[in-house]
């Protein structure tokens, strides 16, 4: 919360001041001895039992002192008999308190003092939905900060785990912790992280773009600057690679960064198998990502302006498929690209058994009896579908996303300029990745000299990794 | 200052775009050619493809203009992979240097052959001369020959 937000004295007219109109806020007058304290907390927020139980009772049944100061010091120093106790310095801090499942009690004119008495009440941690393996953890990351970072801890219980806490958000106040291990992250990569947590100046911090783009700075890309991820292994592995972890509270990922394309084509799943077969399958992701951004934007060329570079058999095939096809090789593999596209957008909003009938019903029905009635030709089908099955070969989904809209721009190119087009797409293609940097780390570095030879290697022997 | 380079960019596609227009045939108008004939009779040069199009001219230049003028489909030589002459018009081959493929390969035959049989067999049995070949001086060219329907290529 940012400082000096409420002004003023911690008098109970101030406080109730700031809560005014909240329904869940709720306040008690308490009477100890001679001296009357009051009590806040928000409903939902806080264990009414707890409350009741380890605040209200012990102040009401043990507490007395010959002043209110002596009273506030008792309470500070364990009469009250709760784990957590700590002073608050001014209405911006009990306003903190209070919406982060505290009980505050104030002492007129000497000060405040809150209790947690957090409500249990948070979903539990499940397998991982997504990134979900054969072999590894199945516990992910759920949106409850606390529950996440006590995962990470399960994983790595080196006390060199770092955490560092703040908040970000005006009206959200989201509770974010910076995470990493000392002496394996470099401390310039953390405190980087750091000053762009404290730099940022937004209202909300709670939604996963939000996130990502205010931690990224907003740039004109398409491709990940973050790695997401709701593996809490997967995370911890990342942490041990030296890089910086973020977790947010609300929103059941952690994040990490410096991001490069390497890391974005790990899955996993690699950590699960023999390092032969994971860089094996790793250099066949490489292969679907090409073909996934490539291909229809090589038919195109191929199909519009250098056919002689199809040898002729396959020539012949592709001819007689369009027989009768009303539609230039372009506009249908444009069309198609588009289809596909709606497809996919239509299963992701609807449950996951309509999103599959739709998916059935769009892919195989729709195309097939578009190809039956030549309306499409089964050769752009064929490129269209590969692409797109390529597409869901890569492990990140944002990163697919962004290998998406660039092959719908090397389509493009290649249908005004053929091979040269898309040459030229792809050139600009690796310009625009060269550019981009995550926490001032190149994106390509991956394939800078003397680390490409790593990288088709795959996956070191565990042993290996450091 | 990036949003003027990316100005500049566009501008200089287009312009790159009008100078050199792209401009491209979609594969379904096109006629792959697999087999050319290749004959010249009373001065005029007859051009004749597997895909039944066919030519005449006084030179090949004309031929094949007469062929795409009047082709159902544009006649595509670029995939043309043998190259058919009739014996004794060998002189005419250096005439298709700048039209077809210089790994298309060359057999002279007595008369035009069932071009689309003749495409068959000789797929499966290819002839050893290419244009390059002939060009760089190997004049002896096999000979394609039919008997009762059978073909059969002589070295």
């Amino acid at each position: 919360m940012e400082q000096g937000r409420y002004p003023g004295k911690m008098t109970d007219e101030n406080i109730r001041e700031i809560f005014a109109g909240a329904g869940d806020f709720n306040f008690r007058e308490l009477t100890c001895g001679q001296w009357t304290l009051y009590a806040y907390a928000i409903d939902g927020l806080t264990s009414g039992g707890d409350a009741s139980e380890y605040v209200v009772k012990p102040i009401t049944e043990h507490l007395s002192a010959d002043s209110m100061e002596q009273l506030y010091q008792k309470a500070l120093r364990g009469m009250i008999y709760n784990s957590v106790a700590s002073a608050c310095e001014d209405l911006d801090s009990v306003a903190l308190k209070l919406v982060n499942g505290f009980c505050v009690i104030l002492f007129p004119e000497v000060g405040a003092i809150a209790f947690e008495v957090k409500t249990g009440e948070k979903r539990s941690i499940s397998p991982p939905e997504v990134e979900h393996t054969a072999k590894g953890a199945k516990d992910a990351f759920v949106e409850t900060v606390r529950s996440n970072t006590s995962l990470v801890r399960r994983h790595l219980r080196t006390p060199d785990l770092k955490f560092y806490e703040t908040q970000v958000g005006k009206h959200s106040i989201t509770n974010v912790s910076v995470a990493w291990i000392e002496g394996v992250t470099d401390i310039t990569l953390v405190e980087r992280m750091k000053c762009r947590l404290e730099k940022m100046d937004t209202d909300g911090f709670v939604t996963p773009s939000a996130v990502e783009e205010l931690i990224t700075g907003s740039r004109a890309t398409a491709f990940p600057l973050l790695q997401y991820t709701e593996r809490a292994d997967r995370f911890s592995e990342g942490l041990l690679a030296g890089r910086v972890g973020v977790l947010v509270d609300g929103i059941p990922l952690g994040y990490l960064a410096p991001v490069d394309l390497g890391v974005l084509m790990e899955s996993p799943e690699d950590w699960g198998r023999d390092f032969v077969s994971a860089s094996c399958i790793r250099i066949l992701r490489y292969g679907a990502l090409l073909l996934s951004l490539l291909l229809p934007g090589l038919f195109i060329a191929m199909a519009t302006f250098h056919q002689e570079m199809i040898p002729l058999p396959l020539l012949r095939a592709i001819i007689e498929s369009k027989e009768s096809v009303p539609f230039s090789t372009t506009f249908e593999v444009l069309l198609l690209l588009l289809a596909f596209e709606i497809l996919q957008e239509s299963g992701v909003h609807l449950p996951a058994s309509i999103g599959q009938s739709v998916s059935i019903i769009g892919g195989i029905v729709v195309g097939t009896a578009a190809v039956e009635a030549k309306l499409i030709s089964p050769a752009a089908l064929i490129v269209v579908s590969v692409a797109g099955v390529c597409g869901y070969v890569l492990p990140n989904r944002d990163f697919a996303d962004g290998i998406r809209v660039w092959r719908f721009a090397l389509a493009g190119l290649s249908a005004i300029a053929g091979l040269f087009g898309w040459t030229v797409g792809f050139l600009i293609l690796i310009i625009h990745l060269s550019f981009l940097t995550s926490l001032d780390v190149a994106y390509l570095s991956p394939f800078s000299k003397g680390r490409s030879v790593s990288l088709l290697r795959g996956i070191k022997k565990q042993g290996d990794k450091k | 200052m990036k949003r003027w380079i990316v100005y500049l960019l566009i501008l200089a596609a287009v312009s790159f775009e009008g100078a050199y227009s792209f401009t491209g045939t979609d594969v379904a108008k096109l006629a792959p050619v697999e087999v050319v004939w290749l004959e010249e009779r009373d001065g005029v040069l007859y051009l004749q493809t597997d895909t039944k199009d066919f030519g005449t001219g006084t030179d090949v230049q004309s031929a094949l203009a007469d062929m795409k003028a009047s082709a159902s489909g544009t006649v595509f030589l670029d995939t043309a992979d043998f190259l058919l002459i009739k014996e004794g018009n060998e002189s005419l081959i250096e005439q298709m240097y700048a039209i077809l493929r210089p790994t298309c390969m060359l057999c002279v035959a007595a008369q035009m052959p069932d071009m689309e049989a003749v495409a068959e067999f000789l797929t499966a049995h290819e002839p050893n001369v290419t244009l390059r070949q002939f060009q760089n001086g190997k004049m002896t060219l096999p000979i394609l020959q039919e008997i009762e329907g059978r073909f059969t290529l002589l070295a």
